[in-house]
């Protein structure tokens, strides 16, 4: 039983970073990030370039973190921007997105072939037992890493003023000028913090996971169910939800057979966004309308 | 006015004669006949699928990415029943319509209090258990080896082989789908203009119609993408689960964006774009990913309302130029 | 501007609508005009690295006879189409190349193949199957059918007969993707374990694109098996049998099909690949073809060939030999394909007369870093 716990918590850590992504920009500009999957997978295929290159895995991982942040402010500035001040609707800006995932889908295999390849671990070694159980030491560094970053988010929203500006952005983008607070830089930043916190856990799994291009699109959609299940209006929620995604996906593999996998994780999304669109963690008063 | 009535009668009649002598333009032109009227048959089943989100976002201002599961559903609905028991394909496929109606019904009334992106994502879902449950029901569905020999329909006795022969079937089922969406788009447009007009009337559709017109809507477009499922499967004479993956249902939404949904040209228009832009890159393996990605990403950035869309207001702008 | 970008765009669209049409010529008219092998593949998709192994191997085979002044002075051309394993895109390449094309090289997932048979059959070319491994590709009655490719039912017999009569396993678990591959490959090791009076301790199943094993791994490890047989793709056995050692299950014997032998294998599994056993397509490693045409194989792509550039490379080889005795007309090709006596990379093939080729199969195991043969 505790197996199972433990691989179902480490494998939600790794969806708790992409999904926190994808909440903190929804959150801050009612965008959902469609080629946040894209982030992820480059976050792995940069880990695995860098380190063919002859960079150290110590600097390759938080370097391919780096690169993929830099990369999403790239993004921002480029697509995403012009439809989320233009106000050219949600949907829109979700095929945009699903636009660009293909084309870096497209320069990754067009660069690195399709093939799945082997990038050396930050933490080589034999998984560690814990009281019967045993966990994957990359595992184990993500959970941390997911500990380290819950900490400073919460520092970060709750005691900086980019953090209020973040959370202002989100309540009302229109009012945002009025108040001083500058969309241009807050967009940047919260793409910013998305792309790196997927490109780490990219980085950081991909000895476990193999880097490979077709690895955007499953999670970019285990990302989606974390962030619904635990609200979008709220970063906790993505954190909590990623973890219980994880449990219920390893616990309902254990009873349900493991080829339904997917079909649980689908399941979790209509399910909330039927029961309950505000999330685990969400405000009841929430009108998602 | 009158005259601009004429013209369209004018424009819709040598639009028919067109739509009905491209088997023999195809024979007389192309190097590779069959091969061209396969392409050109897709493009009208997927002009279908893509008039079902026409209808949807018409009626209901909404947009599906689940559209894909409904053709699923018709698709194998219509296969299983004519393969496995031996139904009438002409019958089977009615049934498979119809199941996909009901479908419908049952995504749209939960899904009546989801807006915009929540929607997309609560069909998204939905598309994803369809796909789950064909590939791992393997008793009933064949699972991932599919389902061989589908037979091809024969309306007038003789089976349809060619895909000339199938062109006119299609054709005609895009006519019926057109008028489906025509019909139902003008009705409402009908009923809120009413509304406006009679204070009455309006409440009342304020306060009970739309919940019983979108679902209604849910239910035609669900069908609408069954019979194209419908179609796909007897002219392909195969069906996988590979078929109906998430691709094919954000693939039809493309369509539908890139033609434009504010008239139902745009189905037609955008299911020949995507067919046509994957025909060309072809050859180009990895890069039709980035040129496909890019062209989704230049329509919308340029021309929001789609092809149709823009071309309209082209026009309109050349016409006031004009006076 | 946006104006008269909406037009461009319109124009464009319509243009190459038209323009589809008329790209391909009647290949195969003129004398001096180049003989079109179309080859179809996913290149951009799940099955993306076998379908470009399958291209690799082919082209050196093109290129090799090419240099040798091609076949009856006239060169070949191989086209190549991408169908993202996407089964009416397979059809519509199918009705596409056909016409204009000697004949055919497959190179997608079965779905794919199985899709695309008929609209082939039709169009009366012959084609050679390289990776859909779908019993159901010679079994449905095509007449223009040649499959270079393992059977996976003589793959499986003989697998599981080194675990279960060798080996003398008793606690054997199954793990298989949800594919056609590994459906077909669950029945048919199933029925194997039958045949021996066992029971499977567990039956995982996984999706094609899974990077992550974990709870899979979880429910191995609870059966405690003392053999895993894998029928799925090179990938994610890797994937597993690294899982499955880091979390402990180090002495627990491997098995799966001949997808397995490549050093890619070795490669991405590390460690965890040692003592893997699986079928082995290309017999002998001192096979004076298979040495050059991995040499030429790594100097191109900086792999080394796996089954699929192998069976591909041997593929267009005996395309090339029939295309010497028979010409391009179709029938007199398909009738030389299926007589083939031929010895390739993979070692001797000759088809039955449903298309299947028939060659003995051999084991592999992985030691120190490298393939051997086992038996």
């Amino acid at each position: 039983m505790l197996q199972y716990l433990l691989s179902g918590l480490g494998i939600g850590c790794v969806y708790g970073l992409v999904a926190l992504g994808f909440a903190l920009t929804y959150q801050a500009a009612r965008f959902f990030n469609f080629a946040h999957g894209a982030f992820f997978m480059l976050g792995a295929m940069g880990a695995y370039a860098l380190v063919r290159a002859g960079v150290p895995v110590g600097l390759a991982v938080p370097g391919a973190a780096l690169v993929v942040g830099a990369f999403a402010v790239v993004c921002e500035r480029l697509v995403f921007r012009r439809f989320v001040l233009g106000g050219q609707g949600e949907i829109n800006t979700i095929v945009v997105a699903i636009g660009l995932a293909s084309i870096i889908r497209g320069v990754s295999v067009a660069v690195w072939g399709p093939q799945p390849q082997s990038v050396p671990s930050l933490v080589p070694g034999d998984a560690i037992s814990l009281g019967g159980a045993v966990v994957r030491r990359e595992l184990l560094v993500i959970m941390v890493i997911t500990a380290i970053v819950a900490a400073a988010l919460f520092w970060l929203l709750q005691r900086t003023r980019a953090g209020v500006a973040m959370r202002a952005t989100a309540d009302d983008l229109p009012l945002v000028g009025a108040f001083g607070i500058d969309v241009r830089v807050v967009l940047p930043t919260v793409l910013f913090i998305s792309g790196l916190l997927a490109g780490i856990a990219g980085a950081l799994v991909a000895p476990v996971f193999k880097a490979q291009p077709v690895m955007d699109v499953p999670m970019l959609i285990k990302g989606l169910a974390a962030a619904i299940l635990g609200g979008l209006g709220n970063p906790w929620g993505a954190l909590v939800g990623g973890l219980c995604l994880g449990v219920i996906e390893s616990f309902g593999s254990r009873y349900g057979g493991s080829s339904w996998a997917d079909v649980i994780t689908y399941a979790v999304i209509l399910v909330m966004l039927v029961m309950r669109p505000e999330g685990l963690l969400g405000k009841r008063t929430l009108e998602k309308a | 006015m009158r005259g601009a009535l004429v013209l369209r009668g004018a424009l819709g009649a040598a639009a028919v004669a067109v739509a009905l002598l491209v088997p023999a333009i195809v024979e007389a032109t192309a190097a590779n006949p069959p091969y061209l009227q396969q392409v050109i048959d897709l493009i009208a089943i997927f002009a279908i699928a893509t008039l079902s989100l026409t209808l949807l976002s018409g009626v209901a201002g909404q947009l599906s990415l689940g559209q894909g599961a409904f053709m699923a559903i018709g698709a194998y609905g219509t296969s299983l029943l004519a393969v496995r028991y031996h139904w009438p394909l002409g019958l089977a496929a009615l049934a498979a319509c119809a199941l996909c109606a009901v479908t419908g019904v049952l995504v749209g009334v939960p899904a009546l209090r989801l807006r915009g992106a929540y929607l997309v994502m609560a069909t998204l879902a939905f598309a994803g258990i369809t796909y789950g449950a064909i590939l791992n029901w393997t008793e009933f569905t064949g699972g991932p080896q599919g389902i061989q020999g589908i037979p091809a329909p024969a309306p007038f006795g003789t089976p349809l082989i060619t895909e000339r022969d199938f062109y006119y079937l299609i054709l005609a089922a895009l006519a019926l789908a057109l008028a489906i969406v025509t019909v139902v788009r003008r009705g409402h447009r009908g009923l809120r203009m009413r509304a406006l007009r009679n204070d009455e009337l309006a409440a009342m559709a304020v306060g009970v119609r739309p919940a019983y017109e979108r679902t209604a809507a849910f239910a035609i477009s669900a069908a609408l993408a069954g019979l194209a499922g419908a179609l796909l499967s007897m002219f392909v004479g195969y069906i996988s689960p590979d078929l109906f993956t998430i691709d094919q249902s954000v693939q039809i939404l493309t369509m539908a964006l890139l033609g434009g949904m504010t008239s139902v040209l745009g189905a037609i228009v955008g299911a020949a774009g995507v067919q046509t832009l994957a025909e060309l890159l072809r050859e180009f393996s990895e890069y039709q990913l980035i040129a496909y990605g890019a062209a989704i990403m230049i329509v919308v950035i340029l021309v929001p309302d789609g092809i149709v869309g823009g071309l309209r207001r082209a026009l309109a702008r050349l016409r006031k130029g004009a006076t | 501007m946006r104006r008269i970008l909406v037009m461009a765009w319109c124009m464009a669209a319509v243009l190459l609508v038209g323009a589809c049409g008329s790209d391909e010529g009647s290949g195969g008219s003129g004398s001096s005009d180049p003989i079109q092998i179309g080859f179809i593949g996913d290149l951009t998709g799940p099955v993306a690295p076998y379908s470009k192994a399958s291209l690799e191997g082919a082209r050196i085979a093109v290129d090799e006879a090419n240099q040798a002044g091609g076949v009856d002075g006239r060169k070949l051309e191989l086209k190549v189409y991408d169908d993202k394993n996407n089964p009416i895109q397979t059809v519509n390449i199918a009705k596409r190349a056909a016409p204009g094309a000697a004949a055919l090289i497959v190179a997608s997932g079965s779905a794919n193949v199985l899709a695309a048979g008929p609209a082939i059959e039709r169009a009366q070319r012959p084609f050679i199957v390289t990776v859909s491994s779908n019993p159901a590709v010679t079994e449905s009655g095509w007449k223009w059918v040649n499959r270079v490719h393992l059977s996976d039912a003589d793959q499986v017999q003989a697998v599981l007969a080194y675990g279960i009569e060798e080996k003398g396993l008793k606690r054997i678990a199954l793990i298989h993707d949800t594919s056609d591959l590994g459906r077909g490959g669950q029945k048919l090791i199933l029925d194997k374990l039958t045949d021996a009076g066992l029971k499977p301790v567990t039956d995982q199943s996984y999706a094609p694109e899974t990077n992550d094993f974990s709870a899979q791994i979880n429910a191995l490890r609870d059966a405690s098996p003392d053999g895993v047989a894998f029928w799925g793709t090179l990938d994610a056995g890797a994937r597993i049998v690294d899982q499955m050692h880091a979390v402990g299950m180090k002495n627990v014997q491997f098995m799966g099909g001949g997808g397995l032998v490549s050093n890619e294998f070795i490669e991405l599994a590390g460690d965890a690949a040692q003592g893997t056993v699986a079928a082995w397509a290309y017999v002998d490693p001192d096979n004076p073809t298979l040495k050059e045409m991995s040499a030429k194989y790594k100097s191109a792509t900086q792999r080394d060939p796996d089954v699929f550039a192998a069976q591909s490379y041997d593929g267009a080889r005996i395309l090339v030999e029939a295309l010497k005795q028979a010409g391009t007309d179709p029938e007199a090709l398909q009738k030389a394909i299926r007589a083939t006596q031929y010895s390739g990379a993979v070692g001797d093939i000759t088809f039955d007369d449903k298309g299947q080729n028939q060659r003995t199969i051999h084991l592999g195991q992985v030691k120190d870093g490298e393939w051997e043969l086992l038996k």
